[in-house]
Formats: structure tokens, sequence, C-alpha cells
């Protein structure tokens, strides 16, 4: 078990070469958090209740696959590219998603693994976002977990908003030591 | 054939709250819980050392369901709403020891235990030793360290199983706050927790340790 959780955090963190997340200069993190405390620390942030207003956050118990994740890009009018990944036999499946999004010139690189259960998805992104550091985020939802392309703090909160990837996923964010959860979004007790 | 609140309350019974003492046997006619301050409670009845009215979280039932009852326990350290069918089995207000279960008549059991890790301590430091406790109390957690967050505290949630003195599945969490560390525990004889799913997240989203 530990070795496929190894395996999977090292298929996520393939590719950390990759462009830093830059979301468009016009977008303000402002407009999609609130912020307790009178700070912007991840863990003060809360998404506010408009981001994902008409979205369905009930826990999905569903088994997905890569399928599934770029179904919901679709439906928000995302162009996407898949590229499915080489894995050994005994890894979980990984795929690379880009997603062309306006304003951004090169299409944003997410890799998403597709694991045995909810329980596994959530650790094996909580240990991605742990071995890359601050300003890695990532999303989970049911079985599949996503991992996006670092980027500052308020980047990747604009990012996981605009995109609504924080409505589809249990949104997930790095700080200096540990990793927090944005509440406000898709939720799994 | 057990009803549903009996049910619970050997899951109640079966669940250790992460504690490592040795097992002991006691029949059905001991109570489980120890402590100089545990409390009998009359079931149906509020107590107001061991759970105390919030009314800013009151809110009507939806769709024909229970009322939600705003309520602060753990000597005012935790605040929620809970389901108003829920029932108070077991509590206590021993300090850095506290704590509160119920019983749903859903079956399955919920519970808010104060735990004595430093809130000053690190995630990796809180995680261990909870886990520690899981494995001297003869239980397997089979999900471990899934980041989660109510609306306003950061935890870790886990998937444990026990196979005595019944076979039980727990969902479990470690909320952390600048002055507290408590462990939520949902007990069900479930395979998994998706029966419940909508009803504790509910509990959960407005879940506040202070």
């Amino acid at each position: 078990m530990r070795d496929r959780f190894v395996a999977v955090t090292l298929l996520l963190l393939a590719g950390c070469a990759s462009r830093p997340l830059r979301v468009p200069a016009g977008l303000n993190w402002h407009q999609y958090v609130i912020e307790r405390d009178d700070g912007a620390d991840a863990d003060s942030l809360r998404l506010r209740p408009d981001v994902c207003d008409g979205y369905d956050l009930r826990p999905d118990v569903s088994t997905l696959n890569e399928s599934s994740f770029v179904r919901f890009l679709q439906q928000q009018r995302y162009e996407v590219q898949v590229q499915r990944q080489q894995v050994d036999a005994k890894n979980p499946e990984l795929h690379y998603v880009f997603v062309s999004i306006p304003g951004i010139s090169d299409a944003v690189p997410l890799r998403v693994a597709v694991l045995p259960n909810a329980d596994e998805a959530g650790r094996a992104l909580h240990e991605a976002v742990l071995q890359r550091g601050p300003g890695s985020w990532g999303v989970h939802r049911s079985n599949v977990a996503v991992l996006g392309p670092a980027g500052s703090n308020a980047d990747d909160v604009a990012f996981a908003a605009t995109t609504k990837l924080a409505c589809w996923g249990t949104f997930t964010i790095a700080g200096t030591d540990d990793a927090f959860v944005i509440p406000g979004g898709y939720a799994e007790p | 054939m057990r009803t549903p609140g009996a049910l619970a309350w050997v899951l109640v019974a079966s669940a250790c709250h992460g504690a490592a003492d040795p097992p002991v046997r006691q029949t059905v006619f001991d109570p489980t819980a120890s402590g100089a301050n545990v409390a009998p409670v009359e079931v149906g009845s509020t107590a107001l050392a061991l759970e105390a009215p919030f009314p800013p979280l009151d809110r009507p039932g939806t769709r024909g369901g229970p009322e939600w009852l705003g309520v602060s326990v753990l000597r005012g350290g935790v605040r929620f709403a809970r389901p108003s069918h829920w029932m108070i089995r077991g509590a206590s207000v021993d300090p850095g020891h506290a704590f509160i279960q119920y019983v749903s008549p859903n079956a399955y059991s919920f519970g808010i235990y104060e735990r004595s890790d430093s809130p000053a301590d690190l995630w990796r430091d809180v995680l261990q030793r909870y886990e520690n406790d899981v494995a001297a109390a003869g239980a397997k957690a089979i999900g471990r360290r899934v980041p989660m967050a109510t609306g306003t505290n950061q935890g870790r949630a886990y998937t444990v199983e026990r196979k005595t003195p019944v076979p039980s599945h727990s969902r479990e969490y470690l909320l952390r706050s600048d002055h507290r560390i408590v462990l939520v525990q949902v007990v069900t004889q479930d395979d998994n927790l998706s029966r419940l799913n909508a009803e504790l997240l509910e509990v959960l989203t407005h879940l506040e340790v202070l």
C-alpha cells in the first residue's frame, strides 16, 4: 500500500518543471473568498457562497475516472486535451489534461490520477502537495485526484474559483509547512 | 433482531475514541465510561453542563426531516447544529478529557472527544499520536490523513475499522483550532458512510471548534 502511495505521489510530481500557474492580470482573487481573522493565510480563507452557486455539491459516491473530470471541464466550455501517461502496471492510471483558459497563453496542465477509493485519492493529493511545497494545489473527488501547476496562493484560488474546479473537488492547497482545505466548495465527509 | 437504537448503543460502546487503555472485560451491566466527572445522562434530556443551547445555529428541518438544534459542548469549546432526534448517550466534563456521545435513530453514533494534544503541536505529531492510539486499541486505520475542513477549522480524516467487540467502521476527524484539538467520531456498522453523507456533511460544515 505504501509503495502505491509513493508511486502515485511520484506520478503526480512528474513534470514538475512545467511553468508556474499565472492567471490573467485582471482576476482579483479577493472576489472569490472570505478572509477570517483578518488574515490571508490559506487556512483562514473560505470560498464565497456565490462561487459554487448552482453547482451540485452533494458528495459523489460513484467510482470516477479521468472522463468524469474532462466532462466537467467541457461543461464549463473549456477546450481540453488529454494525454494518457505510461505507468507501471501496478500503478494507478495517470492522465495529463491540458485546459485552454481564456487569458492564459499556454494550456494549463492538470495531472489526473485515478485511485481505488476516495481515501487514497485524498491522501495521494495531500502527499503530492506537501512534497511540492507552498503554492501547489489540487482537488479530489471520490477516487480521482487532480494536481494543478503550482502558483501563488492568490493565483491558485483565482484559478480554482473561476474554472469551478473548487466546485468539482475538495480544494486543497499547500501552505508553508502543511496543506489546507479551503472550505465553501465541494466536500466529502 | 437489534433495533437501530440498540445497534447504535453497541456502536457507541465499541468505539473507544482512540484511547490506549487496555481492554477490560465488561458486561452490558457495566457502565463503560470512566473518570471522576463522568455523568450519567438521562436519555432525551439536555443537561446544560454537558450540552448548552446555542440558538444562532438553530434551523428548521428540510423535507420532513428533523429540526436542527444549535448546541455548545465540551465546556463551550465546540459549537455545532445537530438533528433534534439525536440522543445523548454519554458525556464527561473532565478537563482535558471531555467528551459527548450521541446516538442517531439512523443507526450510527456521533461523538466529540477532547484530545490532550497541545494546539501548538505540528500536525504530524498530532496525527502520529492519534494513529498510535488507534493501533493500541486494536483498531486499524484503513484511510488516513485526508485533509478536510469544517466551515472554520482544518482537519484530517480517517477511516477506522474495528473487529471487536462488534465489527464496525468509523469515520474520524481530528479538528484543530488555536485553542484545542478534538476528535469527531462517527461509528456505524455499514461498510461505508455513503448513506449518511448528506447528514454528516451538514453537521461538519457548521461545526466550529473554538
